[in-house]
Parts: C-alpha cells; structure tokens; sequence
C-alpha cells in the first residue's frame, strides 16, 4: 500500500484507496481531513471529533489543572516537592538543568509495551542481586610478567578495572523536548477500551532513573572493589620494598646471602609477630572482661574457701555435754526397754525406758557440771581481772585452750569418720586401744640422726623443756677398739613377735614395739634418751629382749613365764617397766616366773 | 588396781544386761569424748603456759591418718596428765563403765516395777512425764 498517493485518506492521514469500504464509509459521515479541520486535540497534535468521549474526557478544567479521571492512574505527589509540573517534562528538564535529582516515584504500573531497554535492566538487575556470583577477581599483574625485584618492573601499581564505566550526571540531554504550547502537562490518555495510556516521556523518565539507579550500584560495588584493590596494591608495595632492600653495609649483605644463615623455621613468624602481640591483647581483654563479669555477679569470685574437711556439728562443750548425756541415756533405755515394743500402761515402751532412766537419775543434769568447768573459771577470773598483765595472761591461756578444744574436735570428727566411713568406737579406740601410745601404732619411725626437736607425741608428761637431744654419749663401750658391736638380741621371745606386744587380755596387747632410733643402733639402750624412741617404753622392752637373750633365757621359758603369772601380772609388770624404769627381767626372775641364771 | 581386767568384767556385766557389741562401742566412744572434755578441763588450769601453747599450736595442724588423730588425742592427755595418764584414762574409763553398769540396773529396775504395777515405779515414772530431756532421750533410741 503507497501511502503517497493521491486519494481518500482517514483523518490521521493514512491513505484509502478509492473504492474501499472505509473511505465510502468515510464518504458518507463527511469526515474531514485532519490538517483543515479545527477542534480538540490531543497534546501530540492528534485531531479529535467534536462530541467524541476522548474529546469530553480531555476538556480542561478552568484552573488549568488536570485531574485523574481514574484510580488506575498513578498519581503524583506534587506538593511534596513543591513544584510545578507545568508540563511535568519540563520539570524534569529544568531540574537536570538545576542538577537536582528528579523525584523516582515516577512509576508506571501498568506498562503495556516493554521497552527496548527493559529486559537489559531486568538481566542486570538480577545480576545485582544474585550474591553468590562471585566478585570480579583482582586483575593480574601487568601481561602476567614476572616481577623484577630489583627495578620493580613488570609490576602495575593502577590495575585496571574490572570494567570501565564512564558516568555522566543526572541531566537530560540539552535539546529541549518541544511541548505543545497548548499542553503543559500530560494529561492522562486513555484508549479505545477505556485503559490509561502513559505518556511516553514518562515512561522515558522512568527508564531513566532505574538506569540512573543500577549504574549508582555498580559505582558503589566498583568502589568496594578500589578499596580492596588499594589494599593489596599496599601490601604488595611493602613486599616489593621488603624484596628491593638495599644493602648499604656488605656485610649485611653477605649474611643476606649466605645460603647457610640461621633461617626462621616459621615462615609466618614475621606475620605472627605482628599478628600475635595483638591477638595476646585480646586474650587478655577478654580474661579483664570474664573477671569483671565473675566479679559483678560471682558472689564466690576471688574468695579463698576455707580448708575444713571435718567440721564439728556442735562446738559448744555445754551443749555436747548434754548431747553425750543424751546418747548414754538413750543407750540405756534401749536396753531398759529391750525388746518390749507397743504401748506399755498407755504409754509406749521407748518412753517408759526414757522416763525410768530419767527416774533412775541417768541423766546428768548439766548446770552443776558447767558450773564446775575450770575454764568457766578462767573465763570469770578474766571479767574481774583489772590488772593488764594478768589480764593479758588470762586471755592468752583462754586463746590455747579454745585452740587445743577446737583441735580435739576435729580429730573427734576425723575418728568418727565423718568423712572416712570408718566403723563405731573410733575414738575410744583411738583413746585406749593403744593406750598411752597410740603412738605404739605409729608405722613411722624416725629417721635420720635426730635434730634435737622432740616429737610431741613421744614425749610423756607435760614438761616442754625437754627440747633438745643430748649428744650421741662418746663413752660407749667400744669392743675390738673403736668400732662398737651392735646389740642384736640373741632370742626372739614370741611376746615380742613381727615387732608387737602379744599379750592377749592386756590393754597393751597389739602395740607396737618402736624401732632403735636410726643413728643409735650401736649405742646402748640406757645412754638412749626415751624421747628418741617412737613411743618411750620401747626403750624398756628393748632392754628386756637384750638381757633376756644376754641371760640366756629361751622364748619357750619366757613364754611359759607369761603364761604362768598370767596377762594381768604381765601386763602390770610391763607397766611398770614401761613407764617406771623397773627392770622387766628382774622383777621375773624376783617374782619366781624366771628360773635364776 | 589392774583396770584393764576390771574394765573386762564391767563389759560382761554389760552385755548381760543386754548391751550388745554396737552398744558397748558407742558407750566406749562416749566415754573416750568425755575423757577427753576431762582432760583440756583440766588443761585449763593445771598446765603452765608453754605446754598449752605447744599444745594448741599440735593441734591446729592437719591430720591426715588415724593414726595421727590418734596421737593428737593421747597427746592431750598427756600434756594433761603426764605420766599418769594411763592410769588415769584407765580409771576414768572404769568408772564411767561401772556408773553406767549401776544407772543400767536401777533404770531397768524401776522399768520392771513400773510394768509390773509397783505404785511407787509408776509415780516415778509419771512424776517425769513432760521432762524436755525425755523426748531428746526418745529421739537418740
């Protein structure tokens, strides 16, 4: 179809050839030509018969204002901005012009045709926002060639980026869009079917600013990446320093190059010796913060627990004293009342027990015995005391002895096994079954030549000025000149047997018979003093062992001996002996139990 | 006087009243406990002041065997009664034996007399309904 041709045309414009259906159509309702007829327009200059509903639609208001004929029309928010829009392009073009930033929300929602742009923006868009594509890699060095370390050649301090973007501003093109002087703003189009048409500058705008918007993103990630790329030009700028190091001193030099040079074993030791002080201080600031935090809200933080492994339910003698009061009661009533369970005269059988031992006068009653304590005495003797010196003496001795009583009742508590699980009658064994020696079941002996401190426990009475050992006595008898002869018994008595008295029927039965003290084996028994031994009376039953053997006594003669005077005799006469330096072996041989030698 | 034999018969004697061996243990740990109380009650007076002051000093330290436990208490009744003090834990521990052999003996007899309807066991068994030592009594049984 040539539409140069002479002829019928439609009011656009476009040719009819003679004869068609339209132009006979166009022939009969007198349409005129588009040029020569006068009436509405449309703001492209677009001919609109008179009494058409677009003609009706696009009648301006008196205030020459256009309004939304529709909700479908996106509107603008003009007063936000304060700006006329009078025509709208024009107020885009003048703010390019002004170097402000056209408002954004110009959007179209309903876009009927894409634009030529649209799908390169979308691709790009996607491409902005898939995250996990990895970031453009730094660029090589300069045509991959090597580095020269001594003229740094080869090296290109500017790389390249990743990709040239050359930006202009937010303006528009110069050439000014020619409005139709009759439009100053364009006004909505609607079409045939009644849905808005958008004006195409509009649509221009918006393309626009997403453009706008996108390059501004790449201009942010492209300058991330000149940072990073500053960065690593940095480093790589101190290791081509560290790798050009001049040697002034030849010396240095040489040692430099010396293949045989006490090289690092750590080849990050120079990174660590940076990284390190750093990495120790933030240790530490972060051990100062968890203190800090311990100590604002750890009530037990930097409180040193007190050692007590065993610790007395009841401390106060008065009140132990009535609880022992108590248990020996109870121990008896159990007995009273023996197997007798249930009710016996309407009250139970437990009870009556109690009440007949509570009749019977079992029960100590306390008052008279705490009246008589002597420490209850020192206690008042002290409250009436002025005297500062005695005062002072007073409150020194009440200080010891709660010491010494506090003492007591840890080890009770230690005995009764409190922690140990050991069995009943731990203390009374520990009390008498040993007797005085409990020591005599010491396993230690001591060792060594003895420094002259005495063992308390060794020492039998209360006299603390016994401090020091004498001397080794010089005038041992020497035998064959000056080497002395050891006394080693020449009987074993089984009263003595795996080194503990075995006396059964004796309190002392089962102790254990101490050791010579080391450093006095060749010295005589009587030049020992008692307080080297681990318990004193071994000293006693050593010297009995030796004169019996030096007598001539046989184990079956002792033993038959013992048996005659019976445990009671023999375990006063090792009393005796033990703790009043009575000859053993005479007082035998006296008594008749031991034949005279 | 041999108190170890003694100590022997008032254990039998003891026992036939119905005092078993886990009895007689705890009887035997009460006395040790008062023996002990006995002997710093008399440490209190009775000592100068550089025995309770090495005392004191003895027993503060740690203990960590029994056997060293052992040691401490017999060292207080040493420095308390020095040579004497196995006679005296002797004769204390046969004393307070025998005191509770004969508390034994006249407890159960008033118990006896009290079931058997004795007027008199049962006034003095009422006499002491309400004694707070009584319920302490009950509880340690």
């Amino acid at each position: 179809m040539d539409n140069n041709q002479e002829g019928p045309r439609t009011p656009s414009g476009i040719y009819l050839p003679e004869g068609s259906e339209i132009a006979q159509q166009m022939a009969t309702q007198e349409v005129k030509p588009i040029n020569s007829s006068d009436g509405p327009r449309t703001p492209g200059g677009i001919y609109l018969p008179e009494g058409s509903k677009i003609a009706q639609e696009m009648s301006a208001p008196e205030n020459n204002e256009w309004v939304s004929q529709g909700s479908s029309q996106n509107e603008i928010d003009i007063t936000k901005y304060k700006e006329s829009i009078h025509p709208p392009i024009k107020t885009v073009s003048e703010n390019a012009e002004k170097g402000l930033d056209t408002p954004s929300f110009v959007t179209v929602k309903e876009k009927k045709h894409k634009t030529p742009n649209e799908d390169k923006v979308a691709e790009t868009k996607t491409e902005i926002q898939d995250t996990s594509k990895p970031t453009p890699p730094i660029p090589p060095l300069k045509d991959n060639t090597p580095y020269d370390l001594e003229s740094g050649s080869g090296y290109d301090p500017a790389p390249k980026k990743p990709f040239d973007l050359e930006f202009g501003d937010d303006s528009l093109p110069e050439e000014p869009i020619k409005q139709d002087s009759k439009s100053e703003t364009t006004p909505p189009i609607k079409s045939e079917d009644g849905e808005d048409k958008k004006p195409k500058i509009e649509v221009e705008i918006s393309e626009i600013l997403k453009e706008k918007h996108i390059l501004e993103i790449k201009l942010e990630e492209t300058i991330n990446i000149n940072i990073e790329l500053k960065a690593r030009l940095d480093s790589l700028e101190i290791m081509l320093k560290n790798f050009t190091q001049k040697y002034d001193n030849p010396e240095d030099l040489q040692n430099a190059l010396d293949p045989n040079r006490q090289r690092p074993l750590n080849p990050l030791e120079q990174v660590q010796a940076t990284l390190l002080p750093e990495q120790i201080k933030q240790q530490q600031d972060f051990a100062k913060a968890v203190e800090q935090e311990r100590i604002a809200h750890d009530p037990t933080y930097g409180k040193t627990p007190e050692v007590v492994p065993v610790t007395p339910q009841e401390t106060d003698p008065n009140q132990q004293r009535k609880e022992r009061n108590w248990k020996r009661a109870a121990l008896i009533a159990g007995v009273v009342a023996g197997g007798t369970t249930g009710i016996v005269g309407g009250v139970p059988a437990a009870g009556i027990g109690a009440l007949a031992c509570i009749g019977a006068g079992v029960i100590n009653k306390g008052v008279d015995f705490i009246g008589s304590r002597r420490i209850n005495k020192l206690t008042e003797q002290l409250k009436t005391t002025t005297d500062p010196e005695t005062r002072a003496k007073l409150e020194k001795r009440i200080k010891n002895w709660e010491k010494a009583r506090k003492g007591t009742e840890y080890v009770k508590s230690f005995l009764t096994g409190a922690k140990l699980g050991l069995l009943g009658s731990s203390i009374f064994s520990g009390v008498f079954m040993g007797g005085h020696g409990l020591v005599w079941n010491q396993a230690e002996i001591p060792t060594g030549i003895p420094t002259g401190h005495t063992d308390a426990s060794g020492s039998l009475g209360n006299n603390p000025t016994v401090e020091t050992a004498p001397p080794v006595d010089q005038s041992a008898p020497l035998v064959d000149g000056n080497i002395p002869t050891p006394e080693v018994p020449t009987e074993t008595y089984d009263l003595f047997a795996n080194g503990r008295l075995n006396l059964p029927g004796s309190a002392m039965d089962g102790w254990r018979l101490a050791d010579i003290p080391q450093g006095y084996e060749n010295v005589p028994l009587e030049n020992i003093p008692d307080n080297l031994f681990a318990n004193s009376a071994s000293k006693y039953f050593h010297m009995f062992i030796r004169d019996a053997g030096a007598a001539g006594y046989s184990n079956a003669q002792v033993s038959e001996a013992i048996s005659k005077m019976g445990p009671q005799v023999a375990h006063r006469i090792l009393r005796d002996g033990a703790y009043s330096g009575q000859n053993i072996l005479q007082t035998m041989i006296d008594g008749g139990w031991l034949p005279t030698k | 006087m041999d108190y170890s034999i003694e100590i022997e018969n008032l254990k039998n004697e003891l026992k036939t009243l119905g005092f078993d061996d886990e009895k007689i243990n705890q009887l035997l740990d009460l006395a040790a406990e008062e023996l002990i109380e006995e002997a710093l009650d008399y440490l209190a007076e009775n000592t100068d002041e550089q025995t309770l002051d090495t005392l004191a000093q003895e027993m503060e330290k740690p203990v960590s065997t029994t056997e060293d436990a052992q040691t401490r208490l017999n060292m207080v009744l040493e420095k308390a009664y020095g040579m004497q003090a196995e006679e005296k834990k002797g004769e204390f521990l046969y004393n307070y034996l025998k005191t509770t052999l004969e508390d034994t003996k006249k407890a159960k007899d008033l118990y006896d007399r009290y079931q058997s309807g004795d007027p008199s066991a049962v006034a003095a068994i009422k006499a002491q309904e309400g004694d707070p030592d009584a319920q302490e009594i009950i509880d340690r049984m």
